[in-house]
């Protein structure tokens, strides 16, 4: 029989979702609308890329080819002359000191969506990875990860507290108040917003601080909208608008949240969110039409713009609590849920996806719950409150993918997949501590770890180096004619590599006897097209459990190689790609076997009537 | 190498639409890299002589035989070895004024491209037609669409040169002007529509000539580097990620 045509498909990206998980909710009978797809088209495992990561793998999503052809090969990149690491999915650049500056996608490579623009088929993309600064397209698009706050970091929130002796944290400010007590009057305090180009310094406004401790609340005075509002504790407030001075002329707008943490006597703490763009006027182009996030904001009201919405940072450093944690996320669902909606509605031909990032983050945050021997759980027990935060995370998941299904006629392709799968994350492997061990990377005298601060890069004897890593996943050799100071000639990459990658593959950590890495891929190996110089000489595959090592990923060089996870991001991803598929569902039959996620743009194309564009790898799946 | 001034007059544009709008993103940035100023002084009335004055550095006097001739101008004074490349000014009109002016954008960008310059200068009356046929709402969308034109012809101007963008309204006029050889911006107190040619002369390195009766401010506006980021700077913000 024919198959009835298709004229609208809609993708509903779940980020993380483990498929080992899935099936045992569908065993139980909790995610009915993911078992609907299942009995009507198929459910089934999609290959990840290699690494395993959230803008690879939905760059190659999009794209339809492996990194080597968009060129995204991890978060984290590094710029070989000066070996300094930096963002590996956008840059500002300045083409000329009389313009202003502009934001670079590094995602090259042709995107399903300009495929279908050629062919007058629109596309609606919302918070798609790689999607900063927005891609033109016939439809809209609204930027994803990417999008930097307003300091221009990934979520740089700010405490507020009365305790002298408190120093900041990773990725936050602590703002010092002081406050004598009740009846000592309003505290006079700052936002603090973006650095200032020029000097760097920070751009603020003001912030008045009125704390009631018999009243139980604080009342907070702001120079944007609204002025006042009122905090009780636990509970997150609207977002507040302001306008940050910098300079003479020019200024930039926010959106900010606020929490409060403590309020007692004589201590105060609170939290601000890191200061998001105000999709009323953002300082730089977060979607296509660039009016079309205001839209949004007009329609549905303000949200999160930052490319990673949920507070982790905030929650790792201990300044929120894992309910407020979730209430965050609860709100980050409901404004997905309406834009979701509000498109689905106006939906009658093309193609329409949408990003749910939370299982993601709530998967890092929470999988602690689900094993009590981990050791993030050491001095930190887990609340059994929080043991079903990742089911209730599927379940939503689940719930979204009920407004696409519900949304659908006949004459419509549902997906539903995930990037890559979940598992635990307990220990942590030191690359640059293995390299040391074996002579391939030496720091210069002096600089030995296990001292005060942990030597990084910044710290490495070059002129004795021949390997180093930096990363989630790679590593590189210190190339003469590439690297600043280089010192491996051309002649001698080949072997070195081969001799790293015996090394690591197979490496076992003798604390548990437990493979940590299960190979290493030359990049020749793992990757094809016109991007692969890009890529880090060596990928990594680690263990199921293991993970590089916190201070490692940005060059850190321990004592050690191995080490205990014993933070609250306790879940992660980033491991042997093979151990970590997505998800991958459809309302149409299609072929699971080696299913894979440059598969996925070619089969959209299909489903809409057109064919795969020259450079994707991958195949339809559809039967 | 040549220092290259580009000069872009906008005829019957009231100062507050050229300094007054947040939204037109490449004029604000060269506001606040470079200087700007409402002007003051004497300015001449008749649109003619108000751009002729902007080039002589001189307002029309009873000497004057209407065309400046005689008198040394900015076009010859700045165009070295080239040509100087001038499009449009305040006295053609016949059509619609807004196809009219995207033709002289297309013909003064084109020309900005394909052969070398020194001098550059585009005169847009599209405000004032616009205005004199009551269709003022129509500036707003143009002025953007302006705005919008200017990346590519600014990044015409290299590494080296002088960018002035002059308004002239019917009750003030305004002008903005950066350059990559000057000192500290801001506003420009008590700028005159006369001080814009020594000025752009000085940017140049070239001398003012006898007859300009304006004056070069002492510390002319440039547009000022961003501060590049320190690695800690990028460690810190990249923490963020929570992967790291």
């Amino acid at each position: 029989m024919a198959r009835v045509a298709i004229e609208k498909v809609i993708v509903v990206g779940l980020d993380g979702l483990e498929p080992r998980l899935v099936g045992e909710m569908l065993r139980r009978g909790e995610l009915p609308h993911l078992a609907r797809l299942s009995a009507e088209g198929g459910l089934g495992r999609v290959a990840t890329t290699s690494p395993a990561q959230t803008p690879v793998a939905w760059s190659s999503f999009a794209t339809g080819t492996n990194p080597g052809g968009h060129g995204i090969f991890d978060f984290i990149a590094r710029e070989p002359r000066s070996y300094r690491p930096d963002l590996a999915l956008n840059r500002y650049e300045q083409p000329s000191p009389f313009l202003p500056a502009r934001v670079v996608n590094l995602r090259r490579g042709q995107p399903v969506w300009d495929l279908l623009s050629s062919a007058g088929i629109r596309s609606v993309i919302l918070r798609c990875p790689c999607s900063y600064p927005p891609d033109p397209l016939r439809g809209r698009l609204l930027s994803g990860m990417g999008v930097p706050d307003l300091r221009g970091g990934f979520g740089t929130g700010t405490f507020y507290t009365t305790d002298p002796a408190e120093a900041a944290r990773e990725s936050e400010q602590v703002v010092p108040l002081d406050w004598p007590g009740p009846g000592s009057g309003p505290i006079e305090s700052v936002v603090i917003g973006p650095r200032n180009p020029k000097d760097r310094s920070d751009a603020t406004t003001p912030l008045t601080i009125d704390p009631r401790p018999d009243e139980g609340r604080v009342l907070l005075r702001t120079s944007g909208t609204p002025g006042e509002l009122e905090l009780r504790p636990g509970s997150w407030s609207p977002w507040v608008r302001l306008r940050f001075k910098l300079g003479l002329l020019q200024g930039a707008r926010g959106i900010v949240r606020f929490l409060l943490r403590r309020l007692e006597p004589g201590r105060l703490e609170l939290y601000a969110s890191p200061v998001n763009f105000d999709p009323m006027a953002p300082p730089f182009p977060i979607s296509h039409p660039d009016l079309y996030a205001a839209d949004l904001a007009d329609e549905l009201g303000l949200y999160h713009t930052t490319g990673m919405v949920e507070d982790h940072s905030a929650l790792v450093n201990g300044r929120i609590d894992e309910a407020a944690f979730l209430s965050q996320c609860d709100d980050s669902w409901r404004e997905r849920e309406g834009m979701l909606s509000r498109e689905l509605h106006r939906l009658d031909a093309g193609l329409l996806y949408c990003l749910f990032d939370t299982p993601d983050r709530v998967q890092h945050l929470f999988w602690r719950f689900l094993e009590p021997d981990h050791p993030a759980n050491l001095g930190l027990p887990p609340d059994p409150e929080f043991v079903g935060a990742i089911a209730e995370t599927y379940r939503r998941a689940d719930s979204a993918v009920g407004l696409a299904l519900e949304a659908a006629d006949d004459r419509t392709l549902v997906i539903a997949m995930s990037d890559h799968g979940f598992g635990s994350f307990r220990r942590g492997v030191n690359l640059n501590a293995w390299l040391r061990e074996h002579g391939l990377l030496a720091l210069r005298d002096g600089e030995g770890p296990g001292g005060g601060q942990e030597p990084d890069l910044r710290q490495v004897d070059w002129s004795r180096t021949k390997a180093y890593a930096l990363g989630l996943t790679g590593l590189y050799l210190n190339r003469i004619g590439r690297e600043g100071q280089g010192i491996v000639p051309p002649d001698e990459a080949e072997g070195l590599k081969e001799q790293i990658a015996r090394g690591l593959s197979g490496l076992v950590d003798p604390r548990t006897g437990r493979e940590a890495i299960r190979g290493v891929d030359s990049r020749e190996r793992a990757y094809a097209g016109p991007f692969v110089e890009e890529a880090p000489d060596l990928v990594v595959r680690f263990g199921a459990g293991y993970r590089v090592s916190w201070s490692g990923s940005l060059g850190g060089v321990s004592a050690g190689i191995f080490e205990d996870n014993t933070r609250r991001w306790s879940g992660d991803h980033i491991v042997d790609p093979a151990l970590v598929p997505g998800l991958l569902a459809m309302n149409r039959p299609f072929r699971d076997e080696g299913a894979a996620m440059v598969d996925l743009a070619p089969t959209i194309l299909e489903a809409l009537g057109q064919p795969a564009g020259p450079a994707m790898e991958g195949r339809s799946l559809l039967r | 190498m040549t220092m290259k001034t580009l000069v872009i007059g906008l005829d019957g544009l009231p100062a507050d639409l050229l300094l007054g709008d947040d939204r037109l993103a490449h004029v604000r940035h060269l506001m606040a890299s470079g200087g700007f100023a409402r002007l003051s002084g004497e300015r001449p009335a008749d649109p003619s002589a108000f751009w002729r004055s902007l080039d002589l550095g001189r307002l029309p006097g009873p000497d004057d035989d209407g065309e400046g001739a005689h008198w040394p101008s900015l076009p010859g004074l700045l165009s070295g070895d080239e040509p100087p490349l001038l499009v449009g000014g305040p006295s053609c009109s016949g059509g619609d004024p807004i196809a009219e002016s995207e033709a002289r954008l297309a013909e003064f960008s084109r020309r900005l491209a394909e052969a070398p310059w020194s001098f550059a200068r585009l005169i847009d009356n599209a405000p004032a037609l616009l205005q004199a046929s009551g269709a003022e709402g129509a500036i707003d969308s143009w002025i953007r669409r302006l705005d919008d034109a200017l990346a590519p012809m600014l990044e015409r101007l290299g590494d080296s040169g002088t960018v002035l963008i002059a308004s002239r309204g019917v009750a003030d006029s305004a002008a903005v002007l950066a350059t990559t050889g000057g000192g500290p911006g801001g506003e420009i107190p008590g700028l005159r529509l006369v001080d814009l040619a020594p000025m752009l002369l000085a940017l140049a390195g070239r001398p003012i000539p006898p007859s300009m009766t304006g004056r070069a401010p002492d510390a002319p506006p440039g547009p000022s580097g961003d501060e590049p980021d320190d690695e800690q700077a990028v460690r810190d913000r990249l923490q963020g990620l929570g992967y790291l």
